[in-house]
């Protein structure tokens, strides 16, 4: 994203020769937008683009165009329609214009109609190497498909086709179908799963600085578990088979950090609920939730505080939820000191996922050149201790001491370690843990442990 | 080298497994895993169930039956009913389930000699040839039992995408084994023809004996009542299975036969 931003503040050069003096009477000074221009597109239909340049004539003061073209041209990017868009403010002559009048052009480049796709991802401790192609822009009203596959360095293969379209406006929107096939390798829990379905997913985003936004997503799988062996626990084995999933989800999401993966500062929340039985043969209500938050302590200083949790209610009467349904916990990035999806014993029959658990985690990270300049070591790598707790539960009848039982006996581990950001979106552990409280039966990793993923506690 | 270490890892795992089995009795608790009788169970499946189902009690080994309707997903080997859960173990299918009886110490064939044993393994290889075949071919191949009879029961365990879906693949899966044995190009009449001449043999081998081999049961007379007995008793859509069968007098004999002593209950 670095160069994307880069166009707009090109910009700014110009006005960082004047003195600081004349800038800031530029900022107050009065100003409206008579013109908008747009160039260089030619397939992206008119009132794709209407819509999110209308904020432009709002604007009242030249900061405010400033601040407001950003926007736009945030918005634009954001339809996925455009390789590039520089934005270029002008005073405004003609016969037309008024005194205070500017005019602004966006200049855009339009993506090509066929590109390939060729990125790794990171998810669930897992690198993913993402091959495809897609068709961008296909009739000018915004609307794409691709084809990808992602290959994980665990086993796990994703083939998946999606449609999507951008609905621009005040809130703007995405819709998008999907249709993949799935296989994946749980080898702590010996499972071996395989999905075919279908998803269909609305997202909203608010405008307000882009941090809130919503998903609504229908999915309908099928799902066929496996285990890795014949000397699987026998409980596990007895959930192996077909099962249909019917669900709706609806995420919300705040995010207000200033980086994905090393924020300085910021907060993020995010709540999953999930209901599904509109067919299919599983039915239950889960909802779980995850939330940062971060605070600079000082320079090099910065503190995380999270906690998540998450409660499953099986509201199935002929076929219970099985271990695709079900919560699991431990791994380098949620509890870490465990093996990914390490906590629960195996072999006592009883652990194979459960209906609710809570972590939480405390973070003191510190920039490994302490007291130096920004620079791209520091922006890349933190050095951090951390402290870890969680622990999960079989929600009983009696509600009360269930949750008094829940908060007692929980797991905790502590560590060192070191965090690297990779892309925008990539985060590696390599921690140094040591679980302090754990049960007979918790698969736990005293010593070096790595991880790599995208969401993390 | 690393290849070296895990497949002699396998290797002593495996003999420990061996070891393990062939010290201890007949495990208690053992259970017997097939799907649901009455409305989802199939002709192939029903008889290798009910075979196995009369090994065990002809060899005197105690075992609880419990139907799944993911039977065939929980065994070990995928697809294959019915699996026992002795102890530790599992273990599918006719022939393996034998083999494990045998190394807790438990045989029906240890009173043949050895041209005898030969004959053994030569009609029960015979057997699950034709036999099983016949019955996957009438329940998958033929079209008409295919729409009235096998769709509706396989899928009757399934919500509305997955009963197609499961059928499908099963069936997919079904019709490629019998393409791989060159069993899906014959014609009903063909594999009725081979019953007859298996029948036929059978009932020579048989004879006025009270078993295949004399006065005792063995493994060969707990397949075939596990085969011609489900043959008989399952409602096709015409009777031309069960009345091939029904031809040779001797071999539906040893059915009831073998019905009444380790089946009291039911009725021919």
């Amino acid at each position: 994203m670095g160069n994307l931003f880069a166009k707009p503040y090109h910009e700014f050069n110009i006005y960082q020769k004047l003195s600081l003096q004349d800038s800031k009477s530029l900022e107050k000074k009065e100003a409206r937008v008579d013109q908008v221009y747009m160039l260089g597109y030619s397939k992206t239909k008119d009132f794709i683009l209407e819509s999110s340049i209308n904020l432009m004539f709002t604007s009242n003061s030249f900061n405010n165009i400033i601040k407001n073209a950003e926007t736009v041209r945030k918005n634009l990017m954001s339809l996925n329609c455009f390789e590039n868009i520089s934005v270029h403010i002008d005073v405004s002559s003609g016969s037309n214009s008024t005194p205070n009048g500017y005019k602004v052009t966006f200049n855009v480049q339009e993506l090509k109609l066929a590109s390939s796709i060729l990125h790794s991802i990171a998810r669930d401790n897992e690198g993913f190497v993402k091959l495809g192609f897609k068709l961008n822009n296909i009739t000018g009203h915004a609307n794409h498909f691709k084809i990808e596959s992602s290959l994980g360095n665990n086993g796990t293969q994703k083939y998946d086709a999606c449609i999507s379209k951008h609905i621009p406006g005040s809130i703007s929107s995405c819709t998008s179908g999907h249709i993949f096939r799935k296989k994946s390798y749980w080898n702590t829990v010996h499972g071996v799963f395989n999905e075919w379905g279908t998803l269909f997913d609305l997202l909203f985003l608010a405008s307000y600085k882009g941090h809130f936004s919503q998903n609504l997503q229908y999915e309908g799988v099928i799902r066929d578990i496996n285990m890795l062996s014949k000397n699987s626990p026998f409980k596990l084995r007895e959930e192996s088979g077909l099962s249909v999933k019917s669900s709706i989800k609806h995420i919300t999401t705040i995010d207000t950090r200033d980086s994905k993966v090393l924020a300085n500062e910021g907060a993020f929340f995010q709540m999953v609920m999930e209901v599904a039985g509109f067919g299919g043969d599983v039915k239950f209500l889960r909802n779980y939730f995850t939330s940062q938050f971060y605070s600079k302590i000082s320079k090099d200083v910065v503190f995380q505080g999270s906690f998540g949790g998450g409660f499953l209610t099986d509201l199935g009467t002929f076929k219970k939820v099985n271990m695709m349904d079900r919560f699991f916990l431990g791994g380098p990035m949620t509890l870490r000191g465990f093996q990914s999806r390490g906590i629960g014993n195996l072999s006592d029959n009883v652990v194979a996922g459960v209906t609710s658990y809570w972590v939480s985690a405390v973070h003191i990270y510190v920039k490994p050149l302490f007291g130096m300049e920004s620079n791209r070591i520091n922006e890349a790598i933190r050095l951090h201790l951390f402290c870890n707790a969680g622990n999960i539960s079989f929600f009983g009848k009696d509600t009360k001491s269930s949750f008094a039982k829940t908060f007692k006996d929980f797991r905790l581990s502590a560590g060192v370690g070191i965090v690297a950001r990779v892309g925008n979106s990539i985060r590696f552990e390599f921690n140094l843990c040591s679980p302090i409280q754990y049960t007979s039966g918790d698969r736990i990793v005293d010593g070096f442990q790595f991880g790599v993923g995208a969401n993390f506690i | 080298m690393a290849d070296f270490k895990t497949s002699s890892s396998i290797l002593t795992k495996e003999c420990l497994r061996t070891q393990i089995c062939g010290e201890s009795e007949w495990p208690k608790n053992t259970v017997l895993y097939q799907p649901y009788e009455t409305e989802q169970i199939l002709l192939p499946d029903n008889s290798k169930c009910l075979s196995v189902k009369t090994f065990l009690k002809m060899a005197g080994l105690e075992f609880i039956v419990e139907a799944r309707e993911n039977a065939e997903y929980m065994s070990p080997h995928r697809g294959k009913v019915p699996f026992i859960k002795a102890g530790q173990f599992l273990v599918a299918d006719f022939e393996p389930i034998v083999n494990f009886a045998q190394s807790k110490g438990y045989s029906l064939s240890t009173h043949l000699d050895e041209a005898q044993k030969w004959d053994l393994r030569v009609y029960m290889a015979l057997v699950n040839n034709v036999l099983l075949n016949a019955e996957i071919y009438v329940t998958w191949n033929h079209e008409l039992t295919y729409k009235e009879l096998t769709k509706p029961r396989y899928s009757s365990v399934y919500p509305f995408p997955l009963n197609h879906w499961a059928t499908y693949y099963k069936r997919r899966e079904m019709l490629s084994h019998l393409d791989v044995l060159g069993w899906k190009k014959k014609t009903l009449d063909e594999v009725f023809k081979e019953v007859e001449r298996i029948c036929e043999s059978l009932s020579n081998f048989l004879a006025d004996k009270k078993y295949f081999f004399g006065e005792k049961p063995t493994d060969l007379d707990a397949l075939v009542f596990g085969h011609l007995f489900s043959i008989i008793t399952t409602p096709l859509l015409n009777n031309r299975f069960a009345a091939t069968i029904r031809a040779y007098d001797n071999l539906v004999q040893l059915c009831v036969r073998i019905e009444t002593e380790f089946y009291q209950s039911r009725i021919l």
